[in-house]
């Protein structure tokens, strides 16, 4: 299963890097990225924001269900609003959701990149006109951040740490660059983003990678790569200890970076995060336990 | 003698008469008996005395409930979407972070704190994810009973007393019990797309219908055997649908209905037989008289809707057109409700 796994995400990259998937839409803002903190669960897509627009294929591929909002009596309710979903080679699924009412494409059934899907739109759980990509890969059931594969756009700007606290069973202590406590067992949580170059936006978005090194040695490590749905009916983040939503978010913007054992004397925490673009930024506290 | 052949005509004439005979299809006769037109709606409620008998609507953005009198219990204006259930509703918006239910009188009964979207199905409370990528059930007081999340979409579901049938976007049939487990999957693999576009159980559980594939499309019949579900029928549709179809069993659970591109299939589960029905357009409604085995659909496209009245396997007993852009239907117990627009009326079905 993880021989499979690998495979398929080298796959993917191979796939990323000799023929990235096209952006669906020219005008884009990104708002929420792959498993961000949407509503208590894992954000299963990408959402880019713009004006209505036409919306293209990410590649070609079949056009194997559509959606109308408030067209067909037969639907089960879709926050997703009125979207299409295209097939490509290989399996590979990808959805657009929100589009705009009326507009889905429902005559021509196979779709080369330059054809229009839909319009970008605010159907469904929507508060403006934006777009939501999903990709999925249904071999693995799993689902993969669109970032992952789709062309890389320019990105110069650093992820960011805004703050780390340490939490005991008696309280939460806010870290600074050294930090004084008694040794004991501690969760550390940390609140991080990414930022697009773009600095007219502020959208806090989900970063790429997360590792912690504790004196040197790696003792949690994320990759915000693909969610995957287990036998007991939970989707969890693949390659990363398969975490639960749950088990990864603190609460709407803070990551639980892992439990470690604070012994006397010094302890290096060294908290390193990469957006896909594999931009970095690290932060080192020290901890003198007595 | 002849005495003796006269008696035993008599006697063969009086045997055929109650051994054999059956009944003449007699002439249904459609009756109407009154229309109710809809106030302005302003989400209040209407302080008429409760009535046993009463039916819940949604007809366009309105949606309430009307006793069989013709008086109105209860109408308001529906935000986004109206789940109903004999004695609840809950009324939602397309951003919503609470479910709240309410009684037919309109007064709260309880509150579910979830983005998700209500479906309810045989007095069982379900919410789907927005993202369509989970699914879970409360209890009628609200409490979580069962979650499962999925790594892809959910097309399709059917419920009964017990059971639970998904369909999923990437080829899945899974029945969950009502503790959420899964008591039996099926995943398709026969066409070049599999997806399942439609699926339906029936109410002891006992047979499973589902529309599924492209190139090509098909529609098969599961019956229960032991251990799990076994393969009963498979029938190669003509029909190219990217979307959700409509499938449904009979509630004596013989036929299943199935909408098709160009009309309307009927498949007779126990001699496994298939009738079609052409009409033109899409379906909008289906619903079932089962005082008279009689069926209703409503069709229509964009210029014009038609309302079929038909006997399995697929007599058709009545074509009418209507005007309307909005329509609703409902049917028990010999009485037929039409809404049409901004009024509903109700029809007696009686044989004559």
């Amino acid at each position: 299963m993880r021989i499979a796994l690998i495979s398929t995400i080298l796959t993917l990259y191979t796939a990323a890097l000799l023929y990235p998937f096209n952006w669906p839409v020219e005008e884009r803002i990104i708002t929420t990225t792959f498993a961000a903190n949407r509503e208590g669960s894992f954000f299963k897509g990408l959402d880019m924001a713009g004006p209505e627009q036409e919306v293209h294929p990410i590649a070609e591929g079949e056009l194997i269900f559509y959606h109308e909002e408030k067209g067909s009596g037969f639907s089960l309710p879709s926050g997703l609003g009125s979207f299409s979903v295209i097939e490509h080679e290989g399996g590979i699924k990808s959805v657009y959701a929100h589009l705009k009412r009326g507009s889905v494409e429902k005559n021509k059934l196979y779709l080369e990149t330059e054809d229009v899907i839909g319009v970008l739109g605010d159907t469904g759980r929507s508060y403006g006109k934006h777009l939501m990509l999903v990709i999925m890969d249904p071999e693995l059931k799993q689902i993969v951040n669109p970032l992952v594969v789709l062309s890389a756009a320019p990105d110069e700007k650093n992820p960011v740490i805004k703050d780390v606290f340490f939490k005991t069973e008696k309280e939460l202590v806010r870290a600074e660059r050294r930090v004084k406590m008694e040794p004991g067992t501690v969760t550390i949580i940390a609140g991080v983003y990414d930022l697009q170059t773009d600095s007219r936006y502020f959208f806090p978005l989900t970063p790429y990678k997360v590792s912690v090194f504790i004196n040197g040695v790696l003792t949690f490590h994320i990759t915000f790569e693909a969610l995957k749905e287990m036998e007991e009916g939970r989707l969890v983040l693949a390659q990363s200890d398969n975490r639960r939503f749950k088990d990864l978010y603190y609460n709407s913007e803070y990551f639980i970076l892992g439990e470690i054992k604070i012994n006397p004397g010094e302890t290096r925490i060294e908290i390193i995060v990469k957006d896909v673009a594999d931009n970095e930024t690290s932060t080192l506290i020290i901890i003198n336990a007595s | 003698m002849r005495k003796r052949k006269l008696l035993l005509y008599t006697i063969f004439l009086l045997l055929y008469l109650l051994g054999f005979s059956r009944e003449l299809d007699k002439e249904l006769i459609f009756q109407p008996k009154w229309v109710v037109h809809f106030p302005e709606v302003d989400n209040t409620l209407e302080n008429t005395p409760q009535e046993d008998e009463y039916f819940d609507f949604h007809l366009g953005d309105i949606f309430g409930y009307i006793y069989h009198s013709g008086k109105i219990g209860f109408m308001g204006r529906v935000f986004f979407n109206v789940e109903m259930l004999e004695g609840m509703f809950v009324n939602y918006s397309n951003v919503s972070e609470n479910l709240i239910f309410k009684d037919t009188q309109g007064k709260i009964l309880m509150n579910i704190e979830t983005p998700g979207y209500p479906v309810l199905r045989d007095d069982r409370i379900f919410v789907i994810e927005p993202d369509r990528t989970g699914i879970s059930e409360y209890d009628q007081s609200g409490s979580l009973l069962w979650k499962r999340e999925y790594g892809t979409l959910i097309t399709c579901m059917d419920t009964n007393d017990e059971d639970l049938l998904l369909g999923t976007l990437d080829g899945r049939i899974q029945l969950l019990g009502s503790d959420g487990s899964i008591r039996f999957q099926h995943i398709e693999n026969e066409s070049l797309y599999n997806v399942i576009y439609g699926c339906a159980i029936n109410e002891d559980g006992s047979s499973l219908a589902v529309v599924s594939g492209v190139k090509p499309q098909r529609m098969e019949l599961f019956q229960k055997g032991k251990p799990g579900y076994n393969r009963s029928f498979i029938k190669t549709l003509d029909t190219d649908v990217r979307r959700n179809m409509y499938i449904e069993f009979s509630s004596d659970g013989r036929w299943v209905f199935l909408e098709g591109d160009r009309g309307f299939y009927i498949v007779d589960s126990l001699r496994k037989g298939i009738d079609f029905i052409e009409l033109s357009g899409n379906l909008k409604k289906m619903i079932s008289e089962k005082k008279y085995g009689i069926h209703y659909l409503l069709f229509g496209n964009e210029i014009e809707e038609r309302l079929v009245v038909f006997k399995p396997p697929g007599k058709i007993l009545m074509d009418l057109p209507l005007e309307g852009e909005e329509v609703f239907l409902h049917s028990e117990d010999g009485k037929l409700f039409l809404g049409l627009n901004q009024r509903i009326m109700r029809i007696d079905v009686r044989k004559e």
